[in-house]
């Protein structure tokens, strides 16, 4: 063990009028009580830090002499302490760093920054949360789709191996953010249907954001959203490799993965990839209607769903002069998944057929490629504990859906299988200045794209958005503002008009060519509520916030194979403004008592844009009624809570979830609104890595509809599970939905035509990790 | 300081705020409210018609504010049902199966009168949906109303089958499957009452509409002609869909076309 000795402590600000200031304005904002003590004492406050990388450090000891008082850091590493007589000390103490003790100035506000002591340890032991919101909740397993369902408050849409779309509170697409180091998956993520490239797999962590007008997560983050790290440097210099193996039967998904990570001096790098190929999704289901026609479903399997995914990351981290650190990584995704063929056009019978081939996919056909370049730089911190960052990002993201040619009710057939493509370019940069008190920065983000192909659903567009954001802590509040510029801008399209006969009548004009410039911003109060007994800690949020309508809420005028319908956007659709209040609340981690966490918000939201019924028919023969992209007013509630227990071998837990969405002028339920529900798991430890663990997830009846929404029953899924972890890694056996039972997912798109979730499954899986050290010389 | 903050008068405020502001909607679905009985509504059990003439269906709509709009989707019941109001038919031998008819007319009012009237073509020989799919001005959607049309045709020769391989098709349930390799022999009649001039039966795949099977029958202007025929599956042939093809045309020289889809195993 070698410490290095590099005490700093800096800062001097005085917040009191300021901070009584603020505290006046949110009695009268928020109608809630707040008690004060009254400050006669000698008072010192100020943060604690880790030094080399300005993350703060949640419950470091601090104690204040001659009195000896203790207090502990909060999540934000903010300390407060006060004695009765003149504090002229500080001593803070953490795990792994170098306890300092500070002389006390004149004045009242103490930054500490610790050094990391150097010692042999286990990198997950000491990992963070590196997400730059403070309500972030982390995402431990690497099956994203399995953590999604089993967290509460999200839910996965199953479009495909590593093809998903995330549900945050009951919002999916646009509305969720999803962040890759940082940088926003942009494009063509409208729809149900559009899911996101990425495989967790090869990812360092995840983590999920709750709620939506949260600063550094840009405009798009209504239900929330998930962040996904690249991996870090280990603690220790030497190289890691973690690979796996698994398959699923069911629908037959083998996948294998490997990441191998060498941490040097000065440098860290890592390559990885993972590939899977899938059969077609097993169903308990033998019928389906489309558009009021039942078919037959043979083999109890959704034909042609078949498909396979590939993803490769290479990235580099280097330590350049004078401390900078520059980082670059390059990410690629490619997805041959096969379209259910009852959803393109109207389907006869015998396109139904599943494929003799376990893993082919014939035409309908989704192919989806994605390349992600990114690169950062980053100062170290200056005395003052300041630092500047840049990040850059460019992405090129294909999407294809090929389909058998069909006219659009009357007119000549097509000649090319290509329905639709959607080529799109998009650009990301945001540099930031990031303190102890505050951050401002700069974020820039730009969409091209341009879309082809015979079925028409939106045209090409180009949007470009400029953010210019900040922050600041004082004490316990943290203060967020960011101000927003979209402009965004759309071609024309029309196309020939058929008479039944064949021939041309006119022209069907789909789109018209349009620019629109359109501000928001957001404006953020988040208080950090930590009672004086330390056994529970929490934040109480409010938050005002805008989201500009998506390309696809202006312009789309089509069928969309997705959704199953035919959708029209409106380009006179103006910003949603929310207004939004959560709060969460989590006990000290302990094995002797129940551990909770408890989630809660609400929100208004004005002009807010929701998919409806319109008054009239689609003039094409497989296309129902016209849904338009409307603005009502909604308000959306919800609460998601956590407990659990160990009591020597045995642990219990039960997760839940409840959310209501409201169309406020109607009073009917927003479409697709996740059900309440409830995951209660027992584990029993059989010796010290043995595991087993049964669990029932409980559906609740989906009663909350829409207009013309079906509503859906509830349903009980259990499942089981099994792991062995031996020196040479890990087995795991998982059974999902053992008693195979038909349920529809009120959240799916494909819960419209009465097709069931996927049936049962059993997966085993296999995954190890190889070190090797270098000792330090 | 510490603070205790207790958000439970904020949310309780909004949620009272915004359900006293909420408002009802109608949600009452428009419905085809014609008087049971008529022969040329889609309430019908079933609408017969002949190929080459007119034919006019008549039904009432109603809604309890405002009706929108009605939209009449006449297409071929071969390859699907549907779930509400649809008989199993059976065995149909379809003809002119390509023709359909899509039409949306708009409706005002609680209540109306809305008639379609087309010409079936004299291609057509069948059994057709008639689908009435109702919407009203909030968007509500009204169940969709099936009935069946069978469409009669004196005009193309008439091909039936009687057996194949021994067994009635009307007692098939889905689509019959043969094996590579197999004789399927097919038992039946094609008739005209201008006399068959040329008949034949042929065997195609799907996937690339490759006649793997073909046999030109000998009707010589027969007015009824009884065949027996041998369809021969090859040994190699590819599992998957495949269609029986029945062509035929009159002395008149008027040409039908029919067929059923086969799964080759």
């Amino acid at each position: 063990m070698r410490a290095i000795p590099s005490a700093k402590a800096a800062g001097a600000c005085r917040y009191g009028l300021l901070q009584r200031l603020f505290l006046g304005l949110s009695l009268v904002l928020a109608g809630t009580a707040v008690e004060a003590q009254n400050v006669s004492f000698s008072e010192v406050s100020g943060h604690i830090l880790r030094s080399e990388s300005q993350v703060p450090l949640q419950d470091a000891l601090v104690v204040a002499w001659p009195c000896g008082r203790t207090t502990t850091t909060d999540r934000f590493g903010f300390y407060q302490i006060e004695c009765p007589a003149e504090i002229d000390s500080i001593t803070c103490t953490a795990s792994f760093f170098e306890t300092q003790t500070v002389l006390i100035g004149p004045d009242d506000h103490v930054d500490i920054w610790m050094d990391q002591l150097e010692v042999q340890l286990d990198v997950v032991a000491i990992e963070s949360l590196n997400s730059p919101e403070p309500e972030a909740l982390r995402l431990l397993g690497r099956d994203l789709m399995q953590e999604l369902d089993r967290t509460p408050g999200l839910q996965s849409l199953d479009l495909g191996d590593a093809m998903m779309q995330p549900v945050v509170r009951g919002l999916i697409g646009s509305r969720v953010a999803f962040l890759e180091d940082g940088v926003p998956q942009q494009g063509g993520r409208w729809g149900a249907d559009h899911g996101v490239l990425a495989d967790p797999v090869l990812y360092g962590s995840m983590e999920w954001v709750p709620g939506g007008g949260h600063l550094w997560m840009g405009p798009e983050s209504v239900g929330g959203g998930l962040r996904l790290t690249a991996p870090k440097a280990s603690q220790e210099l030497g190289s890691s490799t973690s690979w796996g193996t698994s398959f699923r039967q069911g629908d037959q998904r083998a996948k294998m993965h490997a990441l191998h990570t060498m941490t040097k001096k000065n440098r860290f790098w890592y390559v990885g990839a993972s590939g899977s190929a899938f059969g077609n999704q097993n169903i308990p289901q033998t019928t389906f209607s489309y558009l009021g026609r039942t078919y037959a479903l043979t083999d109890l399997m959704l034909p042609n769903t078949a498909g396979r995914s590939n993803h490769a990351v290479a990235g580099l981290e280097r330590s350049a002069v004078k401390g900078r650190k520059l980082q670059g990584s390059l990410r690629v995704s490619d997805v041959v998944q096969g379209l259910f063929a009852g959803i393109v056009g109207v389907p006869r019978q015998g396109d139904l057929d599943a494929e003799t081939q376990t893993y082919r996919s014939d035409i309908p056909q989704q192919h989806a490629t994605r390349i992600q370049a990114t690169a950062s730089w980053k100062t170290p911190n200056n005395a003052i504990g300041t630092s500047r960052s840049t990040k850059v990002s460019v992405a090129w993201n294909r999407r294809l859906e090929l389909a058998p040619p069909h006219a659009h009710g009357y007119g000549p057939e097509p000649d090319t299988n290509l329905s639709l493509s959607l080529d799109e370019w998009t650009g990301f940069l945001e540099t930031a200045r990031r303190g102890p008190h505050g951050n401002w920065g700069m974020q820039l983000e730009g969409l091209v794209v341009s879309t082809t192909g015979w079925e028409f659903l939106l045209p090409s567009h180009r949007r470009l958005r400029w953010s210019i954001l900040g922050e600041k802590n004082i004490g316990i509040h943290q203060f967020g503002v960011r101000a927003d510029l979209v402009g965004t801008e759309q071609a024309g399209h029309e196309e020939p008009l058929y008479d039944s006969d064949g021939s041309i009548i006119g022209s069907d004009r789909r789109a018209e060519a349009m620019q629109r410039i359109i501000p928001g911003g957001m404006a953020s109060w988040l208080v950090n509520v930590a009672p004086s007994s330390a056994s529970w800690r929490g934040t109480a949020s409010v938050t005002a916030y805008t989201r500009a309508p998506s390309n696809y809420e202006l312009g789309a005028h089509g069928i969309h194979h997705g959704t199953f319908r035919f959708e029209k956007g409106n380009a006179n659709l103006r910003s949603e403004k929310s207004l939004e209040i959560r709060f969460q609340a989590s006990s000290a981690v302990s094995r002797v008592d129940w551990n909770w966490r408890v989630q809660a918000f609400s929100a208004i939201h004005r002009d807010f844009i929701a998919l409806g019924p319109s008054a009239t028919f689609a003039l094409i023969s497989h296309a129902g009624q016209v849904y338009t992209f409307d603005a009502v007013n909604a308000f959306r509630t919800g609460a998601e809570a956590s407990l659990s227990k160990t009591i020597g071998a045995w642990s219990a837990s039960t997760d839940g979830s409840l959310l209501g969405q409201w169309d406020v002028a109607t009073g009917l339920g927003l479409p697709f609104t996740t059900p309440a529900q409830v995951t209660t798991t027992i584990g029993r430890s059989l010796s010290k890595h043995h595991e087993l663990t049964i669990s029932c997830r409980a559906i609740a009846d989906a009663n909350l509809t829409a207009r013309n929404e079906a509503p859906t029953e509830g349903t009980l899924l259990w499942g089981l599970g099994w792991s062995l972890a031996r020196k040479s890694g890990t087995w795991s056996i998982n059974l999902h939905n053992a008693s195979n039972t038909a349920w529809l997912d009120h959240t799916s798109a494909y819960r419209a035509l009465g097709l069931v979730a996927q049936g049962r499954w059993m997966q085993i899986s296999f995954t190890t990790s190889v070190k090797r050290n270098n000792k330090i010389k | 300081m510490n603070f205790s903050i207790s958000n439970t008068i904020m949310a309780s405020a909004c949620v009272a705020i915004v359900f006293a502001s909420c408002g009802k909607t109608d949600n009452e679905l428009p419905t085809v409210c014609t008087e049971v009985g008529s022969e040329t509504s889609v309430l019908a059990d079933e609408i017969e018609a002949i190929a080459g003439t007119t034919v006019t269906i008549t039904d009432v709509f109603c809604d309890n504010e405002e009706l929108s709009q009605v939209r009449w989707d006449i297409h071929n019941a071969a390859d699907h049902s549907h779930a509400e109001g649809e008989a199993d038919e059976g065995f149909v031998l379809h003809s002119g199966k390509e023709w359909e008819l899509l039409e949306t007319n708009s409706l005002t009012g609680t209540s109306i009168t809305s008639s379609i009237t087309f010409d079936i073509p004299l291609t057509a020989r069948g059994v057709w949906d008639v689908v009435v799919s109702l919407v009203d001005e909030a968007g509500n959607a009204g169940t969709d109303v099936v009935t069946q049309m069978h469409i009669e045709n004196d005009h193309l020769p008439e091909f039936t089958l009687s057996a194949v391989d021994g067994v009635d098709p009307a007692t098939w349930t889905g689509e019959p499957e043969w094996s590579a390799g197999a004789v399927v022999v097919l038992e039946g009649t094609v008739v005209d009452s201008d006399g068959v001039a040329e008949a034949s039966i042929s065997f195609v795949r799907e996937s690339d509409e490759f006649v793997i099977w073909e046999l030109n029958l000998t009707p010589d202007n027969a007015v009824e002609f009884a065949f027996n025929a041998e369809a021969s599956i090859p040994g190699d042939a590819e599992e998957g869909e495949y269609h029986l093809e029945m062509i035929a045309t009159d002395a008149a020289g008027n040409a039908m076309e029919t067929g059923f889809h086969v799964e080759v195993e």
